[in-house]
């Protein structure tokens, strides 16, 4: 009897050491790098490369997604949006989030960093807890991201995180002018972020992106700016955004809530299916 | 209507001043190269993000108005410069360098730099 019980008290106690309420609270962060507060990206809004002119990132596209780039350019020119996908509201996915429009806040926990970025109210889960890439997760515009931790100059500390995102769907872009990843979403983002050796409130970010679309993998560096004077607001672009997409065309709503061309000289959309005569 | 709203207003065509309005999504529908001013009474103020939006009625000589949805920036930074959702009132009459709609309809883009109020005033007293 008291063998049986003695037993039972023993799987009690290794029950609830397995369960997540046993989970180390607060957890042991001092390992860690103090990258809280609020990151301002240091460069111009809305370019993917900030080393580079606006018009010429160099992205190693193939001839047919340079095609695709140059078609969107020509449509740009006349007021439309080319093959920019968020002007109706769709997130950036990766890698056009870490162009951090508006303000992002990185949250480090043991198992996970989760990267908030105000404009859409976006948000990345980055997993450190050593799993591996699921065989099974649904295709995103984030993608799937597991990063690891690593102590590069040896003080005991981790200093940098490595990360590999895959898994995506689409349709993304790397930023307003329409650079555009391919259409199989195979991508794979790859980066490193570290703090400047210089500046602890200087953040990088160094992207590596292989994707169907380019010749070769394609890296860029960020870098963020920490603002400790932290403000935050309400980034929900749904809320009165006047771009709309209707037939592959985008158009404007007025004041009033009525269609409005955004192109000179464009035709109303298809109304076929409207059967009142006018 | 449009080409009696056009000749109302006032400067138009004005040399382009500060650089494009860049934002999240292209503003290539908005004629940055040929920015027209206007004055005008604001019927709404949309304080949202990511872009803030201004809905000015403009009245033509001939005594017809239009309601201008004007597409400005975001919250996220004009909070920094200390702009509120009160920062202006339906009511407010305001002056306005705007890049127009290339389709020639009412809306354009506008930048903080680039309004203030009609007798002058600048919208938010700088700090």
């Amino acid at each position: 009897m008291l063998y049986r019980s003695l037993i039972g008290t023993v799987a009690i106690a290794w029950a609830l050491s397995m369960s997540p309420a046993s989970a180390q609270w607060p957890p042991d962060l001092s390992k860690y790098p103090d990258w809280h507060a609020q990151w301002y990206r240091v460069g111009p809004i809305g370019q993917y490369n900030p080393a580079t002119a606006r018009d010429n990132q160099g992205a190693p596209l193939t001839p047919e997604y340079q095609k695709i780039f140059e078609d969107n350019l020509a449509d740009v020119r006349q007021g439309g949006q080319g093959t920019d996908p968020t002007y109706t509201c769709l997130p950036d996915g990766m890698p056009r989030l870490m162009n951090v429009i508006f303000p992002m806040e990185i949250i480090i926990m043991p198992k996970t960093t989760t990267i908030l970025v105000e404009y859409l109210m976006q948000q990345r889960r980055i997993y450190t807890d050593g799993r591996t890439m699921p065989a099974d997760a649904e295709p995103s515009f984030m993608g799937y991201s597991i990063g690891t931790w690593h102590d590069t100059d040896g003080d005991g500390r981790y200093d940098e995180l490595r990360v590999e995102t895959k898994n995506f769907r689409g349709p993304r872009s790397y930023d307003p002018t329409g650079i555009p990843l391919h259409a199989d979403n195979k991508t794979i983002v790859r980066e490193r972020f570290f703090v400047s050796k210089d500046n602890p409130d200087h953040l990088h970010d160094e992207i590596t992106t292989i994707d169907s679309a380019l010749t070769r993998p394609w890296t860029i560096l960020k870098t963020y700016r920490r603002e400790r004077n932290v403000i935050f607001t309400e980034g929900y672009c749904a809320v009165d955004n006047p771009h709309v997409k209707i037939g592959g065309e985008n158009y404007m709503l007025s004041a009033e809530g009525l269609l409005m061309p955004a192109k000179r000289g464009q035709r109303p959309p298809d109304l076929r299916y409207f059967q009142t005569k006018r | 209507m449009r080409r009696q709203l056009a000749a109302f207003l006032v400067g138009a065509a004005l040399v382009a001043t500060t650089g494009a309005v860049v934002a999240h999504h292209s503003f290539a529908m908005f004629d940055q190269q040929n920015p027209i001013e206007v004055v005008g009474t604001v019927k709404e103020f949309r304080y949202t993000s990511p872009h803030v939006y201004i809905y000015l009625e403009i009245k033509a000589q001939d005594g017809t108005s239009d309601i201008w949805n004007l597409e400005g920036g975001s919250p996220s930074l004009l909070v920094r410069d200390g702009w509120t959702s009160s920062s202006i009132k339906p009511g407010d009459e305001l002056r306005m360098t705007i890049d127009p709609l290339r389709s020639g309809a009412p809306g354009g883009a506008w930048q903080a730099t680039r309004i203030k109020f009609k007798d002058g005033r600048p919208i938010v007293a700088p700090k």
